[in-house]
């Protein structure tokens, strides 16, 4: 049955990116859709790269044996307010500017070589380095529960992959995304609140006495308060500039679709990860003693409920796994493709040859992923314990400055990526060898992304910005997304009554979102908070 | 009345995320939205004040 499911969904999800090959005529189809992202679309593929199988099982597995708040209350808060600031700060600016990748800002404010190549590298390892290690550890909890051999998903993945992101560019990612996201919505919004309901609310709330501190922020294991502060500031800095969030917002129609996205994407990045939370904290009243406690959710899903739900439940987890992966490695080939051959060696491709350029790095970006997911060297496994924050401690200083201070300077941007990069991975080794012991609730990334400010601030005081930098700051600050969009609009015939009427529709879904969380987080605390 | 102050945190956090959201976008239309619809929606009723056949791209709903 299992077997069957994960093949059925494998397929759909790889005909549907197939079937939408036709649409990619040009660099602009391959690269962003044509920027013709409608709300749900964007809304879709954000949440669902999200949502990443390190919510549905490590991050689950912490709620079931410690308690939901663990995570939940202080480092998941840093992931969503994350999420706000790079859609509607860092993506909504970078779109206005019309970049169809990250690395079009570092060349369009900066203009130099150096700082691009240090960005496409630190971008390669952070994007493969996080990417790589999810598929591994997901693929191996997947190859057991489906029972086929780990080599076999890793295979089926990457060909699936291959479709998504080779075939389709981002019109298969963002599709298969929003795909993805309806089986995430179900695992939230019917397994979880069924989870819950069996295990029920006063059963849950009993928790806290056979496990003292359950429902605390401390948890069962009585975390000190500075390790909870100190999640919420990574999860922060993490999603604020991470490339795979805020290339999101890229391929949308216009900003009235980033605002919107803005309100509901955001809603449901608490309200799917919460409520899955909430459940593992359920499975504990269920079936106590899941042993790893990873697979809280999994068991939950394969004897908790029907057959068919099951099945949903175990698409979610393969959606989790490969709606992050597609969004990576996506992101990878387009950096080596268009940052990389195109702009950095000065190559002018006609359309039809540059879209040929990006499938070619796509499938070679797959066949590197394949090789190194199966064969699993001890390299990956040290890589990725620095993959996923690079982009916090060397790239947000930078964009930040880049976005507000006249005085920044492509010195004082490699100042900083090369300090925070390089503090954040020699104090981190220093400390994995025992050499070097922080305070207690400082670690590596507080101090690298202080460093590496610090060298940004000196040498952007010390070294004036060049012309360029000057234009190209004066520039960025003169372009608003909202400008372009009213054009646009006022261009149309009838456009002025579309425009009133999209401004009136977000201040419909503003109002609507406000009223739904209310009500979803009210009822919640009511029953298990009072 | 026993209030978990631990999962006031939780719950309100999560509100929280999506008042912020909403006060940041609000923010966004008032500010760089709302004179140009001022100004289209006062057109708008000028132009039907003076009994003047709307034209074509810049016709506007009534107001309910």
């Amino acid at each position: 049955m299992t077997l069957w499911i994960f093949g059925l969904v494998l397929t759909a999800y790889v005909v549907v990116a197939a079937s939408l090959a036709r649409f990619i005529k040009n660099k602009d189809d391959f690269y962003v859709m044509g920027q013709q992202g409608s709300t749900l679309l964007i809304v879709g593929t954000l949440a669902a790269t999200f949502l990443s199988a390190v919510t549905l099982m490590g991050i689950a597995g912490i709620s079931y044996s410690e308690g939901p708040l663990v995570i939940g209350a202080l480092g998941s808060f840093g992931a969503w307010v994350g999420t706000l600031i790079a859609v509607v700060f860092i993506g909504r600016k970078l779109k206005a500017m019309g970049c169809r990748t990250m690395m079009d800002f570092f060349d369009n404010r900066f203009d130099s070589k150096w700082v691009s190549v240090v960005a496409l590298i630190l971008m390669v390892i952070g994007l493969l380095g996080y990417g790589i290690i999810q598929l591994i550890g997901a693929g191996l909890v997947l190859a057991e529960i489906i029972d086929i051999p780990f080599p076999v998903i890793i295979v089926a993945f990457t060909l699936a992959l291959l479709v998504f992101c080779s075939l389709s560019g981002m019109y298969g990612v963002v599709y298969t995304d929003t795909m993805m996201f309806f089986t995430m919505l179900a695992i939230a919004f019917v397994i979880a609140p069924m989870l819950i309901d069996d295990a029920g609310f006063e059963a849950m709330r009993g928790l806290s006495e056979k496990l003292p501190g359950f429902w605390t922020l401390g948890g069962a294991n009585d975390r000190p308060l500075g390790w909870s502060i100190s999640q919420f500031l990574v999860w922060i800095l993490f999603f604020a500039c991470t490339p795979a969030l805020v290339s999101r917002v890229f391929p949308a129609k216009n900003d009235f679709v980033i605002l919107k996205v803005a309100v509901i994407g955001v809603f449901f990045a608490p309200a799917m990860q919460l409520l899955v939370f909430l459940a593992a904290g359920a499975m504990q009243v269920l079936e106590p003693g899941i042993e790893p406690a990873d697979r809280a959710m999994v068991v939950g899903f394969m004897e908790h409920t029907n057959p068919a739900l099951a099945g949903v439940g175990l698409a979610g987890l393969m959606a989790s796994i490969m709606s992050t992966a597609s969004t990576l490695f996506v992101l990878t080939g387009f950096a080596l493709a268009r940052d990389l051959y195109e702009k950095l060696f000065d190559r002018q491709v006609s359309e039809r040859r540059g879209v040929m350029l990006g499938r070619i790095s796509q499938a070679l970006v797959a066949i590197i992923v394949c090789v190194v997911a199966i064969s699993r060297p001890a390299g990956i496994y040290w890589i990725s314990i620095y993959a996923g924050a690079i982009f916090a401690v060397a790239w947000l200083p930078t964009i930040v400055a880049a976005l507000q201070w006249r005085r920044m300077s492509a010195r004082a941007a490699l100042a900083c990526m090369l300090v925070g990069s390089i503090s954040f991975i020699v104090i981190g080794e220093l400390q994995r060898h025992d050499w070097l012991t922080l305070p207690a609730h400082i670690d590596n990334l507080m101090i690298a992304i202080v460093l590496g400010t610090l060298a940004l601030i000196v040498v952007g005081l010390t070294c004036s910005p060049s012309e360029h930098e000057v234009a190209s700051f004066e520039a960025l600050r003169a372009q608003r997304l909202s400008d372009s969009t009213m054009r646009d609009f006022l261009a149309r015939e009838g456009g002025a009554r579309q425009l009133v009427r999209e401004y009136r529709r977000v201040w419909g879904i503003m109002l609507l979102f406000v009223l739904i969380a209310l009500a979803l987080w009210g009822y919640l605390f009511v029953k298990l908070g009072l | 009345m026993n209030i978990n102050p631990h999962l006031l945190l939780l719950f309100g956090n999560a509100f929280l995320t999506t008042v912020l959201s909403v006060a940041i976008v609000a923010w966004i239309l008032v500010r760089e939205y709302r004179p140009t619809i001022k100004r289209l929606t006062r057109e708008n009723e000028a132009s039907r004040e003076s009994e003047q056949p709307a034209q074509g791209a810049d016709a506007l709903p009534h107001r309910e």
